[in-house]
């Protein structure tokens, strides 16, 4: 089954789990996701310098919203949309699965779920809520 | 950064509006020419006085300033265009400060004019994929931050709700104001929903309009004849951008703090001389956030203080936005920060009619664009 945006992630390999594509700066371990072809923000560190690695997908939420309106064309709502710290340091934002809003604290997993004929990369709650 | 300390003193001289109003048929030219005019005969000034133009436009195009000062007729002067998001018309002000206070120009006109519909974002041609471009959108980002606020803070529906109904009520005493109706809390949580805690009566209409500033030396200002006590002195600019923040702090917010904190200091200033702030309130929760952020209060008492009418007309020391803001007053883009300048003069001339903060001699501009970037500006009447 195809991925909807294969240059972002990837299977983990076990279950439905999904690993974020990301680069890394070999000296100082600045991480950057998604790949460009532009380099690393934090380090200023060029892509040909840089390392592909591939984070875990494991992450905490910090905070989460639920959007009612389509604010953009072709969004379906509700969508819960949730800004996230994964387990390698970075912040990012990401789509979760379902309608529920879990609390602060809550561990979630980048998980792979079905989107129309592709496999999408949504953000599910693991283990209960915080 | 020096400000406008080290620098000639300028002075605004002059100030016109085309209201703002919901997307229309009406040509930009039409609304430009319009403010551009009302500054004018505010300043009483002729046009070819003016040698400087800096457009503060986000959609229109480009050459937007010859298309349509051309009208007025072709005099030579010297003109720019300024794109910088949502500051567009604060950086256009900047730009004709500066060219005023280095010496390169006399009297220069900032002109803020947009009409909605056209403009395209850069960051949609950057050749990055995007994880969630949901949370790109200004609702979601937003709603985010209230939710977070909340979270941190124990900031209420009611609390947000509280910044669009008294922003709507100073709106509805402006005459260049998009919306003209008071709104009640209750009117206020119980319009649409559209992003976490955020209504559509939190969130800025989109629209068209025009705003124009002009600048002058005091060279300028002998040399003309012109009326001093109504020229207001710009005491600082400051411009900036994000710096990386770690974790998961708010970059906008420690931008926000920062450039607010220069604009004050390059002025030779502290918050409490402030009297009038207008800010970026496209959404309900940034202005609890800024104002904090700004230093108006401490962290996470921004509620507290709306609640007790401290942010009012007349309420309390200092009035945050005056004019109804971006929520009540619109946010056409281009015009936005100039239209804060326009307020902010009124004001410290006394005369915002119907809604004029008593004893006010010192305010803040204070705007910030999509990227981001951030723009302030410092003004005091004698």
């Amino acid at each position: 089954m195809d991925l909807r945006d294969p240059a972002l992630y990837a299977p983990a390999g076990h279950g439905d789990a999904a690993v974020l594509l990301a680069l890394r700066d070999p000296a100082t371990g600045a991480l950057a996701f998604p790949r460009t072809p532009y380099g690393i923000g934090a380090s200023g560190t060029p892509a040909e310098a840089a390392e592909p690695v591939e984070l875990s997908g494991r992450a905490t939420l910090l905070v989460c919203v639920t959007v009612h309106q389509p604010l953009s064309p072709g969004m379906q709502v509700p969508l819960v949309v949730a800004r996230l710290r994964l387990e390698e340091g970075l912040v990012i934002d990401g789509v979760l699965e379902g309608t529920e809003e879990p609390p602060p604290g809550s561990a979630m997993q980048a998980v792979l779920v079905m989107q129309g004929e592709r496999r999408a990369c949504r953000f599910r709650l693991v283990g209960g809520a915080a | 950064m020096s400000g406008l300390a080290s620098m000639r003193p300028v002075r605004v001289v002059g100030i016109g509006m085309h209201p703002y109003q919901f997307p229309s048929e009406t040509p930009y030219v039409h609304l430009g020419l319009t403010a551009l005019r009302g500054a004018l005969a505010d300043a009483g000034l002729a046009w070819p006085d003016i040698t400087f133009a800096a457009i503060g436009t986000g959609a229109i195009g480009m050459a937007a300033g010859r298309v349509m000062l051309r009208h007025l007729g072709s005099t030579g002067l010297e003109v720019v265009q300024v794109e910088n998001a949502s500051a567009s018309g604060s950086s256009a002000f900047r730009t004709a400060c500066l060219m005023v206070a280095s010496g390169q120009h006399e009297i220069a006109l900032a002109l803020g004019v947009d009409k909605f519909g056209s403009a395209q974002r850069a960051a949609n041609k950057d050749g990055v994929p995007r994880l969630t471009p949901e949370a790109e959108i200004p609702a979601v980002k937003f709603a985010m931050m209230a939710r977070a606020w909340r979270d941190r803070f124990g900031l209420t529906r009611e609390d947000l709700a509280r910044v669009a109904v008294k922003n709507h009520g100073n709106a509805a005493r402006n005459p260049y104001a998009q919306f003209r109706k008071p709104r009640t809390l209750e009117q206020v949580l119980a319009a649409n929903p559209v992003a976490g805690d955020l209504t559509s009566l939190q969130c800025t209409p989109r629209g068209d309009g025009a705003a124009a500033a002009i600048v002058a030396s005091e060279e300028a200002i002998r040399r003309h004849g012109l009326d001093r006590r109504r020229a207001v002195r710009v005491l600082s600019s400051v411009s900036s951008s994000e710096h990386q923040v770690a974790d998961e702090g708010w970059s906008l917010v420690e931008m926000v703090q920062r450039s607010g904190l220069a604009a004050l200091e390059a002025a030779g200033l502290g918050m409490a001389e402030i009297d009038i702030i207008e800010l970026h309130d496209a959404f309900t929760i940034e202005e609890i956030v800024y104002a904090e952020a700004l230093g108006l209060c401490p962290l996470g008492e921004g509620a507290a203080q709306l609640r007790a009418g401290q942010w009012d007309i007349g309420g309390g020391r200092c009035a945050v936005n005056p004019s109804g803001g971006l929520l009540g007053m619109g946010h056409p883009i281009g015009p936005t920060g100039i239209g804060q300048v326009t307020e902010i003069v009124r004001q410290l001339r006394g005369e915002a009619e119907g809604r004029h903060h008593p004893g006010a001699r010192t305010a803040l501009a204070h705007m910030i664009g999509l990227g981001s970037v951030a723009v302030g500006h410092v003004l005091q009447r004698d």
